[in-house]
């Protein structure tokens, strides 16, 4: 090794850092310090200087509170990611002197239960055609987020801020799924209700922990997102019932059809997702 | 949010927050800008941190974030037509001046603000002492031969700059 090449490569050598010795490219260049008093004396010179470039460097202090202020932020971050969940009805306070009541003697119960069945059956139709199943009498509403739809999210946010692109373009949803097919990423059976018919923008492939994810994105007024996943690589993610999530400023309607997991994402809250699919 | 995954975050952040709001600084060269980036790299690791599957690279993918995030905003401003004072600070290429920063610091930050543009991100990082030059090559997307010029050629010119800087300082004390 020539001593310009082992100048190049010892500039690479972080003052007082035992890792970047054992690397072995640098390991080499040190080795020749040991016959190359010159070369010695001046990586000693070097060293010396980059300690003290970086020790100013590293009294940069960032605000005080900076530290502080990004852990409430996380926190509460996380807090909105998590999904919509029905609020707890607040419980009224009993009136003083009053005795406890068995919440089964009390006959407003009963009345309120009748009107309950009879709404039940007059309601609820006896079958739901699969398209419709994602009304909101079937929204599952889980604990926490998927793993995947968390990374979904990230993807799509990255799709939006035009950090990605297209594997394949095409205003032609068809066009679409036979590349996807072609390409032996899961595609779409058939397209659900709220997209069928609507032009195409492209579409995206991903990768999620071995579970291959396909998206086709859909524009008229709204961009629209369905993302496809053979349900076999999403074991125990996703339960039969469809379900809405809500991650930031994204609104995600699940559901499963034909040994698939269909994921329709939306920009904005859940009321933007549309109503059957 | 359970137990074990604040506890996580507070470790991380713990750990991270400090070279990543310099290595924003030096980016953005702008206080609030810095921190906004840091704060920001770390909203996105409380999202898409459980899909890191190699928690080993926790530090990259946290520099590699807030790097991405920068270029994305830069960018995002680059479009803009009707832009703001506050955006024209951040996208300015002048050093906030010196607010709440030691002597030695300015000088360090002084003296990084005079290099190459090209040099000086794979600087910043070096110089923050927690990243090898291939953790450097891999968050800013060059080959290791690129970085390995680069830093070269950085270190060559903000030696002689941060000399220049330390005699003047000197010489005004």
């Amino acid at each position: 090794m020539e001593r310009d090449e082992a100048k190049a490569i010892l500039e690479l050598c972080r003052p007082g850092n035992a890792e970047d010795r054992l690397d072995p490219m640098i390991a080499e260049a040190l080795a020749l310090l040991e016959t190359d008093a010159e070369l010695k004396a001046w990586f000693e010179e070097q060293q010396s200087l980059d300690s003290r470039i970086g020790d100013c460097y590293c009294e940069l202090e960032p605000p005080a509170d900076l530290k502080a202020s990004i852990l409430v932020g996380m926190r509460a971050h996380a807090e909105n990611a998590k999904p919509v969940v029905e609020e707890e009805p607040i419980p009224f306070a009993q009136p003083a002197g009053s005795t406890s009541q068995v919440w089964w003697r009390n006959p407003w119960v009963g009345v309120a239960a009748v009107f309950a069945i009879m709404f039940f059956i007059v309601a609820v139709p006896r079958e739901q055609p699969a398209t419709e199943l994602a009304s909101a009498e079937s929204q599952v509403l889980e604990a926490n987020i998927p793993a995947m739809l968390q990374f979904l999210a990230g993807e799509i946010d990255a799709v939006t801020s035009r950090e990605r692109s297209f594997a394949k373009k095409s205003s032609q949803p068809a066009a679409l799924q036979a590349y996807l097919a072609s390409a032996g990423s899961p595609t779409p059976a058939k397209l659900p209700t709220a997209v069928d018919g609507t032009p195409s923008i492209g579409c995206f492939t991903f990768d999620f922990d071995g579970a291959k994810m396909s998206m086709i994105c859909f524009k008229e007024d709204e961009l629209m997102h369905l993302t496809t996943v053979c349900i076999t690589d999403c074991e125990g993610m996703f339960t039969e019932e469809p379900a809405i999530y809500e991650i930031r400023d994204q609104a995600f309607r699940v559901w499963v059809e034909d040994g698939q997991v269909h994921i329709l994402s939306v920009h904005g809250s859940k009321e933007k997702l549309p109503e059957f699919i | 949010m359970d137990e074990s995954a604040e506890l996580n975050f507070d470790e991380i952040v713990s750990a991270f927050y400090q070279p990543l709001y310099r290595f924003g600084y030096s980016l953005a060269k702008n206080e609030h800008e810095a921190g906004d980036l840091a704060q920001q790299t770390f909203f996105i690791y409380s999202e898409k941190g459980s899909s890191l599957r190699d928690k080993s690279k926790v530090k990259s993918w946290l520099f590699t974030t807030l790097y991405r995030e920068f270029l994305r905003r830069k960018r995002k401003d680059d479009r803009m037509d009707n832009y703001e004072p506050e955006m024209l600070e951040a996208a300015g290429g002048t050093v906030e001046p010196h607010i709440r920063r030691s002597m030695d610091a300015n000088l360090a930050v002084d003296a990084l603000a005079e290099v190459d543009e090209v040099y000086r991100e794979p600087l910043s990082l070096f110089y923050l002492k927690d990243l090898s030059y291939k953790e450097i090559a891999e968050i800013l997307d060059v080959p290791i031969g690129t970085i390995m010029s680069r830093l070269s050629r950085g270190k060559a010119q903000l030696r002689d700059i941060f000399k220049r800087k330390e005699a003047e300082t000197a010489d005004a004390i």
